[in-house]
């Protein structure tokens, strides 16, 4: 089944190396938003089976752009994987409280990373 | 005893001698005069008395003459008017004689005035019978019997008797006289020896007075002049320094804290000094001097100061207080200004995150591409094309690598990475190392050998791994293929020591003390050959340090190397972990542990973890029907969260895969029966935190768990 992904991220050069990443590795359908408001409208109208979501962002930082999906009962039920360039253990101890399905590392390794999402979203296929 | 305090005593006990003397010489004139004084009261008295007597002597002696006259006169006239005479002169002349004879003290007078007596009766009795013969008529007679020489012998005799006595009476006023002379002699001798011995006493009191006083005079010039010098000294401190006495107010306040908080001193001293906190830090103010007052010396004090303008100053330092006599006298206070510090601290933790994002969003995309690129996604490269994107991927992490060791050297260091620290089981940390180095030991051709050791930790389980895959990782990179790397943990004491040893080729000893210093791996060609940063074993001995641990190296060359590790243990799990044979449990039968204390979580988890269960924790009620619905755990151990407990109960027996799940319910607080209905759960199930230890409750949990299996399970 191909998993309709929603890549929210800032950064263009990221942002597509990780599209390319997602869509080349996993074969996913892959939308990508370049804002927290961009994505949160992709969202509602997607409605993707998960949101890869970069933290730091200008205007609505990750986090922000999380609850705001959460908030929302239309996008409510999306999981959602954070990317952060922020190691701490107290960082992705945060997010996963706030309620994260899962927290990847920047730089990531593109051979891998649709590997990790699926693996922390429970997707065995 | 030091110099000055030995003269002051020698100059004590020079007063007390003095003062001795000068009233034992007072004594002795005293009793000196006294004697003298009273000497000569006798030697005056026994000369009144000498001279009384030699007046009753001569008395007596001119009564005879008047007595001799009348006797002659009435033996010659017969006239009776002689004889009234004679008798009034006898009489008188006995009186006095009696009066020598009775009064005398000497005893030659007594002798001679005795004899004298004896010879006067002898001639009054011959005087009776010559006037007798007058009477009877018979004066011829009486005449002759007068001149008769037996009769003038006498006579010559009784008053060379008196001429004796008066002779001896005036021989004792000469010698009394000599006496009182001498007496006289003496009493002034020792008058002026007292006067003499007084003067110099007086006169060597006056000096020592003197000499004290100008001693004193000099010892306040010198306490004025260092009180000087100190308050100088302290004044030219660049420290802020300020002292209070025991109520809290200023005493003194240095130079350099009045410049740094726009004060004069007459502005400040004598008022309390909690003026100098910043609002917020008065509380604390008062807290840190109780605890001076308390005699207490407190090293890290850290708060913030306001100035006269308004301004803050953060201040770093130590406080202690003087005591005398056991009583508070003054606080000390030594602070320094670290708002520069601070505001450097600052920016370079802005740096350290700037840099982490703005060097690792490049590093992202590069990396990213050139992973697409070698992995072949985007279409096929030639062999060294391929070859070359290998090299710059390597490369690339290799960056990565150094940026994130940089950040973390930094951060640990300066402490702004501070340990998120609970109880984590060595086995757990063990695990974790074992499954990431475990590719890397197969890659290398290294014989990965493990031993934990079941103890509770209190550490940073992220960062203890990470210590000890930089000491693993550096073992398989510098062992030649198949050699063996062995990572050992022992339980010493209070303590777990690691040992993580390999076979390669050792340490050269002039680098075993350097080697945890930054980039300094022992071949400079390791950081390009060997893929390091330089910077493994700098942030392992931090993490190490931060954990109150220590970490050594052993090692010859050419016979490999082992790293030492010793780290405290949560000493209460020394002994149950002993005690406990874990169960193994191969299928890794899933508990969920719903519990809103984190420390409940961690130990029950690690307590599972060892009986070979998976966990999954959740800290409210909603994320534990949110795991429940997407995991199905085995059991559920359940906190009832004061009242959330019940909903969650309620929500999973209304679930269709989630109803027929085992629940255990571990309370805080004692569940009583109506609780026990609405829960609907058997009294074997309901256990109360304090009444059952958490070893105790995981026996529990895998009894149960045991019983289920045997059960057909419910689709």
């Amino acid at each position: 089944m191909t998993h309709r992904i929603l890549l929210i991220e800032d950064e263009d050069d990221i942002r597509e190396v990780a599209q390319a990443s997602l869509e080349l590795t996993r074969g996913w359908d892959v939308h990508a938003a370049s804002s927290g408001a961009q994505g949160i409208e992709m969202a509602r109208a997607l409605q993707p089976d998960a949101v890869v979501l970069d933290v730091m962002m200008p205007d609505m930082d990750g986090p922000t752009t999380f609850t705001e999906l959460k908030n929302d009962p239309q996008t409510s039920e999306i999981p959602v994987v954070f990317l952060t360039a922020k190691v701490h253990s107290s960082e992705r101890t945060r997010l996963i409280d706030m309620g994260a399905r899962g927290v990847l590392a920047k730089p990531f390794d593109p051979m891998t990373l649709g590997d990790d999402v699926a693996r922390l979203l429970g997707w065995t296929e | 005893m030091n110099p000055p305090s030995r003269q002051r005593l020698w100059r004590f006990s020079g007063v007390y001698v003095g003062l001795g003397t000068a009233l034992g010489i007072l004594t002795a004139v005293i009793l000196v005069g006294r004697s003298t004084t009273n000497q000569l009261a006798d030697s005056v008295r026994l000369q009144d008395h000498a001279y009384t007597m030699l007046l009753h002597m001569e008395s007596a002696s001119s009564d005879m003459r008047g007595m001799e006259a009348a006797h002659r006169g009435f033996v010659a006239v017969g006239d009776s008017h002689f004889i009234a005479e004679y008798a009034i002169a006898r009489d008188s002349m006995l009186s006095s004689l009696e009066a020598v004879h009775q009064q005398t003290t000497d005893e030659t007078v007594r002798g001679l005035a005795q004899r004298l007596q004896t010879q006067i009766a002898q001639r009054l009795a011959y005087m009776d019978r010559t006037r007798e013969l007058a009477r009877l008529g018979r004066n011829e007679e009486a005449q002759a019997e007068i001149r008769v020489g037996s009769e003038s012998r006498l006579r010559s005799e009784v008053y060379e008797g008196f001429g004796k006595i008066a002779a001896r009476e005036r021989q004792i006023i000469q010698h009394r006289t000599a006496a009182v002379a001498q007496g006289m002699r003496t009493s002034r001798g020792v008058n002026a020896a007292g006067v003499a011995t007084s003067t110099v006493l007086v006169f060597l009191s006056i000096l020592l007075f003197r000499s004290e006083a100008a001693r004193r005079r000099r010892a306040k010039a010198l306490l004025e002049s260092s009180e000087e010098r100190l308050r100088d000294f302290l004044d030219s401190a660049s420290d802020l320094i300020q002292s209070s006495g025991p109520d809290g107010r200023l005493i003194y306040v240095n130079r350099a804290l009045l410049e740094a908080l726009g004060y004069e001193e007459q502005e400040v001293i004598g008022l309390p000094s909690e003026m100098f906190f910043a609002p917020e830090c008065v509380a604390q103010g008062h807290a840190l001097f109780e605890r001076i007052l308390g005699g207490e010396s407190v090293t890290d004090i850290e708060t913030v100061y306001i100035r006269n303008d308004g301004r803050r100053i953060h201040v770093k330092g130590s406080s202690n207080c003087r005591f005398e006599d056991g009583k508070p006298v003054a606080s000390r206070t030594i602070l320094h200004d670290v708002t520069q510090q601070r505001e450097v601290e600052r920016m370079k933790d802005q740096f350290v995150s700037i840099v982490s994002h703005e060097l690792r969003t490049p590093l992202t995309s590069i990396r990213g591409a050139l992973g697409l690129l070698s992995g072949g996604l985007l279409g096929d490269v030639s062999d060294r094309g391929k070859r070359m994107l290998e090299l710059a991927v390597t490369n690339t992490d290799r960056l990565i690598r150094l940026i994130n060791d940089i950040l973390d050297v930094e951060r640990i260091e300066s402490g702004a990475l501070p340990m998120a620290r609970h109880r984590v089981a060595l086995a757990e940390i063990m695990r974790h190392v074992e499954e990431m180095m475990r590719p890397l030991a197969l890659k290398a051709g290294i014989n990965l050998l493990i031993t934990a050791n079941d103890v509770d930790l209190n550490a940073d389980e992220d960062r203890i791994v990470q210590m000890l895959t930089n000491l693993v990782g550096n073992a398989i990179k510098f062992s030649p293929p198949g050699t063996a790397v062995h990572v050992i943990a022992e339980l010493e004491a209070d303590c777990i020591h690691i040992c993580v040893r390999d076979e390669g080729r050792g340490i050269p000893a002039h680098m075993l003390e350097t080697v945890f210093a930054r980039f300094r791996q022992v071949d400079g060609s390791d950081i390009r050959e060997k893929g390091g940063t330089g910077l493994g074993l700098a942030i392992s001995k931090s993490i190490v340090e931060q954990h109150n641990g220590t970490i050594w190296v052993e090692s010859k060359t050419g016979l490999g190397s082992a790293f030492h590790v010793r780290l405290p243990v949560m000493t209460d799990s020394v002994a149950v972990k002993l005690a406990m044979s874990p169960a193994s449990n191969p299928d890794g039968t899933l508990i969920m542990v719903c519990d809103d204390d984190a420390d409940v979580r961690t130990v029950l988890s690690a307590i599972l973890t060892d009986r070979g269960f998976r966990v999954s924790v959740a800290e409210s009620g909603e994320s534990a029907l949110k795991l429940a619905a997407d995991e199905r755990p085995s059991l559920i151990l359940l906190d009832l969260l004061d009242t959330d407990g019940f909903a969650v109960v309620d929500w999973l027996r209304k679930h269709n895969r989630l109803r027929d799940v085992p629940i255990m319910v571990y309370s805080a607080k004692d569940v009583d029966d109506e609780q026990r209905e609405r829960l609907g759960l058997r009294q074997e199930l309901i256990f109360t935190k304090s009444r059952m230890a958490p070893e105790q409750l995981v026996e529990r949990v895998a009894a149960v768990v045991a019983r289920n299996m045997d059960k057909p399970e419910d689709k």
